[in-house]
């Protein structure tokens, strides 16, 4: 009887410590995130304009229905998933042909791994700068590549030309910057595959391209829906090159979701309308997490 | 018996004396740049001010971006942490219809109201005025004399009339050094990417185009009007006739514009009064010694841009008083002749502008120049809305004519409908 009263006070006393222990990174978390993201969720049921006078008036869902028919962010929204379909495409092939070459062994090979790495290295917006210049209209190295090339007869300002083109030399620069990530990510993932699973197939009579198919790409499907899952997240948050390169504009042209947001709640300062923009992406990326996990789940039953 | 007073006294003493050293005023001043390190416009006449009153001053220089959201999150918390805050046209509409700025109407002697310039327009919303201008600053017409004198214009007479200046422009668009690629342009705008330059080139020309608010009192909007409509056409006809200089649609900011234009390669800028320093400073500038100046050219009125700076006081400020008295020292004469002559603004006193030494200085055109454009119509659009309607509706709208993806007409009736929906959620 008094063996099971010790233990039960252990216990409690365990449960107690454990408590202690967990409260100072509890209280950080109810404060530094679970109250700011239920707030905003409140927020967003009302017109909270910062530079307006409170209190601010209970508008339901008005929020909502108003900016999903906001052709602006309507379009950002587009905007955004084509820069992540070009990004995704991209990065992703790159990465992959990157990862099969670094897999063999040559003379040189850790300084190309060396160098491959300095554009993961360099600050976003150090790299927002390069890019900055490399598509000037007036002094850009592209301009000057393609005019040499005789592709075009006068520099041109791209961004300006249409949110396609604009979108997309966007995405070149983001491609450059996250290509390396990509490349570590499959070179680990294909360095874990045996090589008894190559020799097996040879032994079978595979060639290289069915080896590659039959056995690297299996092998790489975890790395593939990691590097999915973040690289879409990436994508869909992308703020910074926006920011240095373009501002969204000119005038809409490369105003893609996020910074559409931003614009909404820190330049116009209607948090109420940005916090519900806000949770609709963030439902979208959650949304695309799920499917991604459940390819993810799919693949590891097959 | 002296044993124990000399306690009580030494009590009291130390009890008095952080009372004394906290009785002495200090103010918090939210200010954007005070300028370039070597022509900082308040800051060298803050040890003035508080040898002067005995305010002491926590002046705190902010970019404009992280300034507006500072303010914003001050004021909607009621912070009284800040005294004295830093404001424009646009600002001083969007804090004032809130109730953040105090009205200091009353608070102004008859003396001081009738020698200000038009800059009190930077802190003036509906009639009622909340704080005072730091400095003066207007749009004028500056052009190259040299690229002028190379195409057979006459130097000394800048163009007066829309027509002149489209002539002028051109005549400086050319293959200067004809290796067949055009290096030299007729103007150069306020640049056509960004929102806000578009907008204030807009404006200007709507304003010439007889246009005068871009909304009516009750927020309607007025730009899509023939004045509107017939400014736009005009806007877009400079690209069309391949006058505009291409870095246009590069600038971002007004010292890129400024730094484009010191480069000698475009004939004509609406700019600043600042530009007349700076651009005959050959340590900066490539067109030292040829920049002429003159009022903006006519279409049926000649017309101006404000962009003066001002300094108004938060509702919130425990210290009121102190706060006023620092906006009083900045209109000073001295301070306001020190900020003209040194950094080449305007003074925002008229007997200050009227003062021989000004227009007896190397900045001495300048002034004569802002003189005569004081004559015409100086505006800004300033509206608690304004900045969503630049970025959202107008600004677009502008960019959408350029390129032809739009009529101007079309561009303005889009922008009007966009326009009078942002209006609403801010009436809500």
């Amino acid at each position: 009887m008094r063996g099971v009263l010790t233990n039960k006070l252990e216990r409690l006393s365990d449960q107690w410590f454990s408590l202690v222990l967990l409260s100072p990174t509890a209280f950080l978390l109810i404060c530094f995130a679970l109250f700011p993201i239920g707030y905003s969720l409140y927020m967003s049921f009302h017109n909270v304009i910062l530079s307006r006078p409170g209190p601010y008036a209970f508008i339901g869902l008005r929020n909502y229905l108003n900016i999903i028919r906001d052709p602006v962010f309507v379009n950002s929204l587009w905007k955004t998933a084509y820069f992540s379909t070009v990004l995704l495409i991209g990065s992703t092939s790159l990465g992959l042909a990157v990862a099969l070459l670094l897999n063999k062994s040559f003379i040189g090979r850790s300084i190309v791994m060396s160098c491959l790495l300095i554009p993961w290295a360099i600050p976003k917006v150090v790299n927002g700068l390069i890019w900055k210049w490399i598509f000037d209209g007036n002094y850009g190295i592209f301009n000057a590549l393609l005019l040499k090339l005789g592709i075009i007869d006068a520099y041109k300002f791209w961004f300006a030309e249409s949110p396609v083109i604009g979108i997309l030399l966007i995405a070149i620069a983001s491609i450059w910057k996250n290509t390396p990530f990509v490349v570590l990510l499959f070179l680990a993932a294909l360095q874990t595959i045996p090589r008894t699973l190559y020799e097996a197939a040879e032994v079978d009579g595979a060639n290289g391209w069915q080896r590659f198919i039959h056995v690297t790409v299996p092998c790489l499907r975890s790395a593939l829906t990691i590097i999915l899952i973040l690289q879409t997240t990436w994508a869909i948050k992308l703020f910074d090159l926006i920011q240095v390169l373009t501002q969204g504009g000119p005038g809409d042209k490369t105003m893609v979701a996020y910074y559409y947001i931003y614009r909404q709640a820190f330049d116009y300062l209607n948090i109420g309308y940005a916090s519900a923009g806000a949770y609709l992406v963030s439902l979208l990326i959650t949304l695309l997490a799920v499917v991604y996990y459940k390819f993810l789940k799919g693949s590891e039953r097959r | 018996m002296v044993l124990r007073w000399g306690i009580v006294g030494v009590v009291i003493g130390l009890v008095l004396v952080p009372i004394g050293v906290w009785a002495a005023t200090e103010i918090v001043v939210l200010s954007a740049s005070d300028g370039a390190p070597e022509f900082k416009m308040i800051i060298p006449w803050l040890e003035e001010f508080e040898h002067q009153t005995g305010i002491k001053v926590n002046f705190v220089e902010m970019g404009y971006g992280p300034l507006h959201t500072k303010l914003a999150t001050l004021f909607a918390t009621g912070s009284s942490s800040v005294d004295v805050v830093w404001t424009y046209a646009a600002w001083t509409a969007e804090f004032a219809s809130a109730g953040y700025l105090l009205d200091i109407t009353d608070w102004l002697t008859e003396d001081l109201l009738s020698d200000l310039t038009g800059a009190v327009t930077a802190v003036t919303y509906k009639d009622r005025i909340y704080g005072l201008p730091k400095f003066g600053s207007t749009r004028f017409f500056y052009y190259n004399k040299e690229m002028f004198e190379e195409v057979g214009l006459d130097p000394d007479k800048p163009p007066t009339t829309w027509t002149e200046f489209l002539n002028a422009a051109k005549l400086l668009t050319r293959d200067a050094d004809e290796d067949g690629v055009v290096d030299q342009w007729g103007f150069l705008p306020s640049g056509v990417a960004e929102g806000e330059n578009a907008v204030m080139d807009f404006q200007l020309i709507y304003m010439l185009a007889g246009g005068t608010e871009l909304f009516d009192s009750e927020d309607r909007p007025l730009f899509a009007g023939p004045e509107g409509i017939e400014a736009l056409e005009r806007y877009v006809e400079l690209y069309d006739l391949g006058v505009v200089d291409p870095a246009a649609w590069s600038i971002v900011s007004g010292s890129d514009r400024r730094m484009r234009w010191m480069q000698g390669n475009t004939g004509m800028v609406f700019e600043w009064p600042s530009l007349w320093r700076q651009a005959n400073d050959p340590d900066v500038s490539r067109v030292a010694g040829n920049v002429g100046i003159s009022i903006i050219p006519m279409i049926y009125t000649s017309a101006s841009l404000d962009g003066s700076e001002a300094y108004a006081i938060s509702t919130f400020s425990r210290n009121k008083e102190a706060a006023f008295e620092f906006l009083k020292f900045v209109v000073s004469p001295e301070v306001q002749k020190d900020i003209a002559l040194r950094c080449g603004w305007l003074p925002v006193r008229k007997s200050v502008l009227a003062d021989p030494a000004l227009q007896q200085s190397p900045l001495g055109p300048m002034f004569e120049v802002a003189s005569l454009q004081n004559q015409y119509p100086i505006r800004r659009f300033a509206a608690p809305y304004a900045q969503e309607v630049i970025d959202a509706a107008l600004g677009p709208a502008i960019l959408k004519a350029v390129q032809h993806e739009m009529t101007p007409e079309a561009a303005l009736q889009w922008a009007a409908e966009k326009a009078s929906e942002i209006v609403a959620k801010y009436k809500q």
